[in-house]
């Protein structure tokens, strides 16, 4: 037994040393193989090299085999349409992955502060309750209701609870998770009181929003996506601090960092990131929850490697669940959201079953 | 070049936790805090910490006023060893060490900051738990994780000669007897070598007179007594503030003075 664990460190430490880093080009690598055949999959079929060659072609490689309706197909809605997804997926995957630190919790996900919940009850308000409070509203924002709408209503709710859980300036993070569940649920039953009060087409329409669809994707997207994209890039930078959030946050005051200002910044940019998810593309589940598991259990729990890695597996996971949303029923397609729970539900079991019993032995 | 408490009050919802209280640390020494349960030994290292401020008095740091420092450059002066700490994550016991070189992390080489710790976990005792995650660690072993990422934290750059402070809440708790002679060792070596001002909430009376250069008596809330080991640890004082009959006698091999206490 002794000699065992003697001998066991050397090995060890090679592998923890240089895995993360070949691991993250190997998910960067997946991803790029996955959009290319995501590409070609669907009601027109188009190979994966004849994808490459057409892509290619643009600088000056080859020449592009494809056909007229061929291009229009993979240009103006497929392509789109991935390019949404990809952003998407590593906002949530993100947003998750910083909130799990900040509250120190694994099972913490964006919707804890209240992003989902708002975003939803920000919507219900505009499909039912539209055409009568909310003239003015649909007026000026026309197309872009429901996501400004959802845009909004998921800062708000964060705003509420971020606030109420301060107290002389001081924000406390425990607060903010117990104060998260008790604001989801008033706004749960808000939510509930709408769909009661709906008619049966706006039932219809919400009940598709809250299953989620990348199926808006094309310029009406292009807000969200900036944001969401701004939001990331600002959520990467926070790792390092984050890491030492870990190890509780007086703690992490004692190293230096400004924990208050740290708090402030992850929870905005979570939230702008999410919400902007939630605006372009509806409710999609378990992402930000299962994304940053992914990542720790392939490459360890240190947030420098975890926080990248669970945006692109959060930009995969969305890749290939909408692949599979679009294909699976030809010639309707699916709510992306079920996919997500679907597929990543049992996988996730798999996962979890796996380090279940190395931790056992 | 000090960290001084110049009378302090900490009140908390009208209660008064700390009342008048002036301390000062000195370079290269370690002090000793005493005193029985809630008399707010935890409370004077927090405000010596930064996490509270006092409700009047000031406590300064090279005489400026603790609030005025920024929280980064207050890292790289002081570290603080907690009593416990709740990382769930599996870090293992190397990485949670190296969190001690956050402050200095892009102020030096790499390689610098790797000798920090190495030497930190050597002085530890904790070289053999490096790649143990942290979670599954004993209590003990967890304690001192948490004293190599604060000596690390306490070591510092190459070139520095501003003084260093490491303020450890009760470090000993929980540890069997030999890791908490290591520890206290271990931290007043630190102060030895590098000229660092330690304080240390202890409960033991006689590993206070043998390692504590000087011990601080808080009871109720005021500080009863502060000055060189010797001369504040006298049995009536330590009875009356205890509340039980502690007596000293010296042992005769190591002519150090053996504390002895009953009800």
């Amino acid at each position: 037994m002794a000699q065992a664990l003697a001998a066991t460190p050397k090995r060890r430490k090679l592998k923890n040393n240089k895995k993360p880093y070949y691991t993250l080009g190997g998910l960067f690598f997946i991803l790029i193989i996955s959009s290319i055949i995501s590409l070609g999959i669907g009601g027109v079929a188009i190979s994966p090299l004849s994808n490459i060659e057409h892509f290619a072609a643009y600088i000056g490689l080859g020449e592009s085999k494809l056909e007229l309706h061929q291009v229009l197909v993979i240009e103006s809605i497929r392509l789109p349409r991935i390019v949404l997804g990809l952003v998407i997926g590593a906002s949530l995957g993100l947003s998750g992955a910083v909130l799990q630190s900040l509250f120190r919790n694994p099972l913490a996900d964006p919707g804890l502060i209240g992003v989902s919940s708002g975003a939803a009850l920000a919507v219900v308000s505009i499909i039912v309750l539209g055409d009568t409070f909310f003239a003015a509203f649909l007026e000026l924002t026309r197309n872009f209701a429901l996501p400004v709408a959802a845009f909004t209503g998921s800062l708000l709710t964060t705003a509420l609870i971020y606030h109420l859980s301060r107290r002389d300036g001081l924000t406390d993070v425990a607060m903010m998770v117990l104060m998260g569940i008790a604001v989801n649920a008033i706004v749960g039953s808000l939510i509930g009181l709408l769909t009661y009060l709906a008619d049966d087409a706006e039932l219809r329409s919400l009940t598709f929003w809250s299953m989620g669809s990348l199926a808006g994707a094309g310029q009406a997207a292009w807000p969200s996506v900036s944001i969401m994209i701004i939001a990331s890039l600002f959520l990467l930078k926070l790792s390092s601090p984050l890491n030492l959030f870990l190890l509780g946050e007086a703690e992490a005051h004692h190293l230096g960092i400004p924990t208050e200002r740290i708090k402030q910044q992850a929870a905005i940019a979570a939230a702008c990131a999410t919400g902007a998810a939630v605006a372009a593309a509806g409710m999609i589940g378990f992402i930000g929850l299962i994304a940053p598991h992914l990542s720790r259990l392939i490459g360890g729990v240190d947030n420098r490697f975890v926080l990248p890695a669970a945006a692109l597996i959060g930009a995969n996971l969305i890749v290939i669940a909408d692949t599979i949303a679009r294909i699976i029923v030809l010639p309707a397609e699916l709510p992306i959201g079920l996919v997500t729970s679907f597929i990543g539900g049992p996988f996730f079991f798999a996962l979890l079953f796996r380090e279940f019993k190395k931790r056992r032995m | 070049m000090t960290l001084r408490a110049i009378a302090i009050d900490i009140e908390i919802n009208s209660t008064k936790l700390l009342k008048g209280i002036s301390l000062e640390l000195t370079p290269g020494k370690l002090l000793g805090v005493l005193g029985p349960n809630g008399a707010g030994k935890s409370t004077l290292l927090k405000a010596l910490s930064g996490d509270l401020s006092p409700t009047h008095g000031t406590i300064t740091l090279d005489d400026i006023p603790l609030q005025k420092w920024q929280s980064i450059n207050l890292a790289k002066r002081r570290a603080v060893m907690p009593q416990a700490s709740q990382l769930v994550f599996p870090f293992s016991a190397h990485d949670v060490v190296a969190m001690g070189r956050w402050p200095y992390e892009k102020l030096c080489s790499p390689f610098i900051n790797r000798l920090a710790v190495e030497k930190a976990m050597i002085l530890a005792g904790i070289k053999h738990l490096a790649d143990r995650p942290y979670p599954v660690l004993s209590g003990g072993e967890k304690q001192r994780v948490q004293l190599a990422r604060t000596l690390t934290q306490s070591i510092g750059l190459t070139g520095d000669t501003e003084t260093k402070f490491l303020l450890l809440d009760e470090p000993t708790a929980g540890l069997d007897i030999a890791h908490q002679h290591a520890v206290l060792a271990a931290a007043k070596k630190q102060c030895k070598e590098r000229g660092t001002a330690g304080l240390a909430i202890l409960h033991d009376l006689n590993q206070a007179a043998q390692y504590c250069d000087s011990i601080a008596i808080i009871s109720n809330g005021t500080l009863i007594s502060n000055g060189p080991t010797p001369e504040v640890m006298e049995p009536e004082l330590l009875s009356d503030i205890f509340s039980c009959n502690i007596s000293r006698s010296i042992d005769s091999t190591s002519s150090t003075p053996v504390f002895l206490s009953s009800i």
